[in-house]
């Protein structure tokens, strides 16, 4: 972990905002305080890692609402729901979006805190998954239309020559893009360059 | 007599008449050109032999010429003229029989035409004579010729008279080297019938020269045909016999005999000639009058038998194709019968073609215009005509249908269901369809079907068969039938399946029809329904007389229907309360034929009033607690929040002590926030109390502001869990009521959860309730406005919203805004609610003013 992770508490209850504040600081975290959803959003830094406490029920912007939001757009910030007063129906639809956990005040302080360190621990995995991600997608986005060919090929398991008939180029020149491939993907061997591939297949999937 | 003969006739005569004028006509006008030509021939003719003539004399000199420049003639002349010349005197006789001079050659010597050849030295003296002809002397004028020779200084020729006789002389002088004239060589010869002859080898001429003297009237005085025209014929005579061309005067030089020359040709010899030319002239027009005839004669036959063809053929067309024989007329001009009969066929044509083109237009319109659409197809099967209707029928333009199939029209299901049925029908002609009203199902270009109710007809035009097909869409009629049909059913369904009982009765009260529930609710079958009169149920009995009268009177008066309300008595005795809702049954011409009635067991409807009128006094206090539970949950949540904030500060506090990281600053802070929560934990269960206190009607002197203040506090629980934001527009003055506080925050808080349930939907995105107070304007009364951002009532709902039990949400007893309106009615104030005019409801509280009923304020 490169940076020190936040923990961001959003309530609109300012003594519940600041006990919890207080609560956390007490075992040395960061912790940041907004007392409203578009507060946090305004602040809000996806890069930095983090996760997040959301009371559900708030006006404007509820919890939920938030939460949706930061789903749509695709940002992998762990959530925390804390209730006043939840119903059934509510942490159902929390969970689905993939809360980490909903938990009702007033709340065990270890509980809450055990969960804050499996949020962060989860933060910081989603980021290396990312990190890795990203790489691959730059590293993909690096070659050439034709190396890009002839990867997918190699990927499928075609020797050289067929990869030459396949796209009317000499044998010499397959071999010639194959060496750029491969170091450009800096795999070092065809197994590793095909688990890339079909790694970078699945990423592209889930985009779609 | 036949055209034929009448036209051979004709052209005959025509051509006989043609022939006579033109050669009367002609005739004198080719023999006077004849003349012409023959005279204009004749004058070129002399002005030749005048040419050869005038070459015949110029030879003369030319001979001298020739004579003169022999070798011979110098050396002799030299010779004698230094010698002899110069001493001898001349001779008066010296002829020559062959002088030294004259050339040996006979060629040259056939040159020396002339008859006297003289040789004259320089002084002029004839030393020399050769003859032509020896026998011929020369005249003595000649033998001094000092005369003549002057007259030769010019060395031509010329002519003159000697003797009386004309002559020809020409000289030409010989002189030496040193120009000394030596001599002179005369030639001489006269102009008599041997110098004609001369002429006459020279000339192709068949006519007739003379040589003519005289000044007066001239005569002949040489010709060349002396039997003809004898010596001394004169002119005048000549022209009795001869066409005398023209008369060509001439001389030479200095001659002084003036001669004219002409051309004859004998008067009958032109004749004869003019007659033979003018003969052939005429077998040669006659030739070509005849051919002409026999021509234009063949070609007019010709052209007769074509006219008669025509005629016929006219005839034949009026009678086959316009059913209208023409006048058939034996006798007359053929010709002018066939023009009468275009004529007459012109007229019939044109007739034929105007109502063939109306017909044709008026068939145009009916197919164009007709609603049916109308699909016309050949044996091939080809359609030809496809209608606008058809286009509209089936989807397709006319141009993608003509030429195509009208099999390609039919339903494929109908095509799968009757294979081949189309093809077998056409083979047979479609006799099997003829005068049928069909109906099949066709398909429409995006492949939906479409019932279709056809005729099909045929026709023959121009030698084809051609098939009509009439089709209309009955789709509609069929859904009409089939939505018939459902309607039927469906009605029928209600009336056996409603519970409600139906009758029907006649005019008499005679019950009709009946359906299950009505049999039903009497305990009865429908058989024993139907039959017995509409009052026979009625209890008690003594009533049913009075209803029988009513109904009489009902028939006649025909009052507007209101309901009634009886009680009846079942099978078993049971005695049950009904309400009778009717109204009149009637034909289709609006005659009264009886009534129709529902009819409504409201036995336990009764029962359940007098429940419900029994139970709605307890009812105030079940809302009350029934609001409480609602707002129970809001309260827990109002509740949790201190204590978790206390819990959180506690526990917070507790690790720091564990980790030794709690200095007495975060302590000191954190047990402050601690007492905070804990007091607004108190605050909260306060308030509690105060609105749980039960108790009766308790009125008391109260600023109704206040009242709303502290209502919205506690509605503030359940606004804020529910995401509503709760708005305060309060007056800025007091406004001192009676009343009981309690009560009226209960109103406040209903109407503020009234609005909070309302504005839940999904689709409500605004979530603010607006709570106002004023002084009316009268000043007598309190106003409370509540305003929400809700979708508002339902304007038919409007008035029932206040009914109790009446509810439009899942959970609730539909009490809450009942209970409302009878606590303010309690107080003497009025509670109305209505939609907003910018969507939203709107409550609307009046309370009497407790300043102006003149009560002390304190």
């Amino acid at each position: 972990m490169s940076e020190q992770a936040t923990i961001f508490v959003v309530d609109d209850d300012q003594a519940v905002r600041e006990s919890l504040a207080w609560l956390i600081g007490s075992v040395h975290l960061n912790v940041k305080t907004f007392a409203s959803a578009r507060e946090f959003l305004d602040h809000f830094n996806p890069d930095l890692p983090g996760c997040l406490l959301l009371d559900v029920r708030m006006p404007g912007m509820s919890g939920l609402d938030l939460q949706e939001k930061l789903w749509t757009e695709q940002i992998p910030l762990p959530v925390i729901f804390i209730s006043g007063h939840g119903d059934v129906p509510m942490a159902v639809r929390a969970m689905k979006r993939g809360a980490l956990d909903f938990v009702e005040k007033p709340f065990n302080d270890q509980k809450i805190l055990d969960l804050i360190q499996q949020a962060l621990e989860l933060d910081a995995q989603i980021r290396a998954t990312r990190s890795h991600r990203d790489t691959l997608q730059e590293r993909v986005s690096s070659l050439s239309r034709r190396e890009r060919e002839v990867m997918d090929l190699v990927a499928a398991g075609r020797v050289n020559k067929e990869i030459a008939d396949e796209l009317n180029i000499s044998i010499k020149t397959v071999e010639t893009h194959r060496a750029k491939v491969m170091s450009k993907m800096a795999a070092r061997s065809v197994a590793e360059l095909v688990h890339m591939v079909l790694l970078h297949e699945r990423i592209q999937e889930r985009h779609r | 007599m036949p055209l034929t003969a009448k036209m051979v006739f004709i052209t005959l005569s025509a051509g006989v008449a043609v022939w006579g004028m033109l050669d009367y006509v002609q005739t004198p006008l080719l023999r006077a050109q004849f003349h012409a030509n023959l005279l204009k021939e004749l004058e070129l003719n002399n002005q030749m032999n005048r040419i050869i003539l005038d070459r015949l004399i110029k030879r003369f000199h030319n001979t001298a010429l020739i004579l003169i420049s022999q070798k011979e003639f110098g050396r002799h002349v030299e010779q004698v003229a230094r010698g002899p010349w110069k001493t001898e005197k001349p001779l008066a006789n010296c002829l020559t029989t062959h002088p030294p001079w004259l050339p040996r050659n006979s060629v040259l010597r056939n040159l020396l035409q002339a008859q006297f050849t003289l040789l004259v030295d320089a002084d002029n003296h004839v030393r020399e004579i050769y003859l032509q002809d020896k026998h011929i002397l020369p005249p003595q004028a000649l033998l001094q010729p000092s005369g003549l020779l002057i007259l030769l200084s010019h060395s031509q020729s010329y002519m003159t008279e000697i003797n009386g006789a004309p002559y020809l002389i020409t000289s030409e002088p010989y002189r030496d080297e040193g120009e000394e004239h030596l001599a002179t060589l005369m030639l001489a010869t006269p102009i008599d019938d041997n110098f004609m002859n001369l002429l006459r080898e020279q000339v192709f001429s068949r006519s007739l020269l003379v040589l003519l003297r005289g000044e007066r009237d001239p005569q002949v005085i040489t010709t060349s045909n002396p039997q003809e025209a004898p010596r001394g014929t004169s002119l005048s005579q000549l022209h009795e016999r001869f066409l005398v061309t023209s008369l060509e005067s001439f001389d030479y030089g200095s001659s002084d005999l003036l001669l004219q020359f002409a051309s004859l040709v004998t008067k009958k010899e032109m004749e004869d000639l003019s007659r033979s030319i003018l003969g052939q002239e005429r077998r040669a027009r006659l030739f070509l009058a005849l051919t002409l005839v026999l021509t234009f004669t063949g070609v007019m036959v010709w052209l007769t038998r074509r006219v008669q063809n025509l005629d016929a053929q006219v005839r034949t067309f009026a009678r086959r194709e316009l059913g209208e024989p023409l006048v058939d007329e034996e006798d007359g001009d053929q010709l002018h019968h066939l023009k009468m009969r275009f004529a007459e066929l012109t007229r019939n044509v044109r007739l034929a073609h105007n109502s063939l083109r109306k017909s044709a237009e008026e068939f145009q319109a009916v197919v164009e215009n007709v609603a049916d659409a109308i699909v016309i197809f050949n044996e091939t099967p080809r359609i030809t005509v496809f209608n606008p209707a058809a286009q509209r029928l089936f989807g397709y333009p006319a141009e993608m249908m003509l030429g195509e199939s009208p099999a390609r029209l039919l339903a494929d299901a109908f095509k799968a269901q009757h294979p081949g049925r189309f093809d077998r029908h056409l083979a047979q002609g479609f006799k099997a369809l003829f005068g049928r009203r069909l109906e099949i199902t066709a398909q429409h270009r995006d492949g939906t079907p479409i019932p279709l109710s056809l005729t099909i007809s045929h026709m023959e035009t121009s030698g084809q068969r051609l098939f009509i097909v009439a089709a209309s869409d009955i789709t509609e009629r069929k859904r009409h039938e089939e939505v018939l049909k459902a309607s039927e059913s469906r009605f029928r369904a209600l009336i056996e399946t409603i519970p409600h009982g139906i009758e029907e009765s006649d005019r008499e009260g005679v019950i009709t029809l009946s359906n299950p529930a009505h049999a039903r609710i009497h305990g009865l079958t429908r058989e024993e329904m139907v039959g017995r009169p509409l009052w026979s149920l009625i209890h008690p009995p003594e009533e049913q007389e009075k209803m029988r009268l009513r109904f009489a009177g009902i028939m006649v008066q025909q009052p507007a229907p209101t309901p009634w309300n009886h009680r009846h008595v079942t099978r078993d005795g049971k005695i049950i309360d009904v309400q009778v809702d009717w109204n009149y049954r009637r034909n289709q011409q609006g005659q009264v034929m009886g009534l129709i009635a529902v009819i409504t067991d409201i036995t336990e409807r009764k029962k359940a009033e007098a429940r419900l009128r029994q139970q709605s006094d307890e009812l105030a206090h079940v809302a009350r607690l029934q609001t409480m539970g609602e707002i129970a949950s809001g309260l827990a949540h109002e509740l949790n929040q201190p204590l978790a904030a206390i819990l959180n500060y506690a526990r917070g506090s507790a690790l720091r002590l564990r980790l030794g990281s709690l200095s007495p600053e975060d302590l000191t802070t954190a047990l402050e926030r601690i007492s905070e929560q804990a007091e607004r934990v108190g605050g909260v269960v306060r308030s509690l109390r105060g609105f749980l206190r039960k108790g009766v009607s308790h009125k008391e002197l109260a600023d109704f502001n206040q009242i709303i203040r502290e209502a919205v506090n506690f509605a503030d629980f359940e606004t804020r869990r529910r995401g509503v934001a709760l708005r305060l527009e309060l007056a800025a003055e007091p406004l001192p009521v009676r009343a009981d506080p309690i009560q009226i925050q209960q109103v406040i808080i209903n109407l503020i959860q009234n609005s909070v349930d309302a504005m839940s939907q999904e689709t409500v995105n605004i979530r603010v309730i607006t709570l106002a107070t004023r002084k009316s304007d009268t000043r007598k009364e309190v106003e409370f406005l509540l305003s929400d951002s809700g979708p508002g009532f339902p304007e038919d709902l409007l008035e029932r919203i206040f009914e109790p039990f009446f509810t439009t949400k899942e959970k609730g007893m539909g009490l809450g805004l009942s209970i409302s309106r009878s606590i303010v009615e309690n107080h003497d104030g009025h509670l109305t609610a209505e939609n907003g005019p910018h969507g939203g409801a709107v409550f609307h509280l009046l309370l009497p003013s407790s300043l102006i009923k003149g009560e002390p304020s304190r």
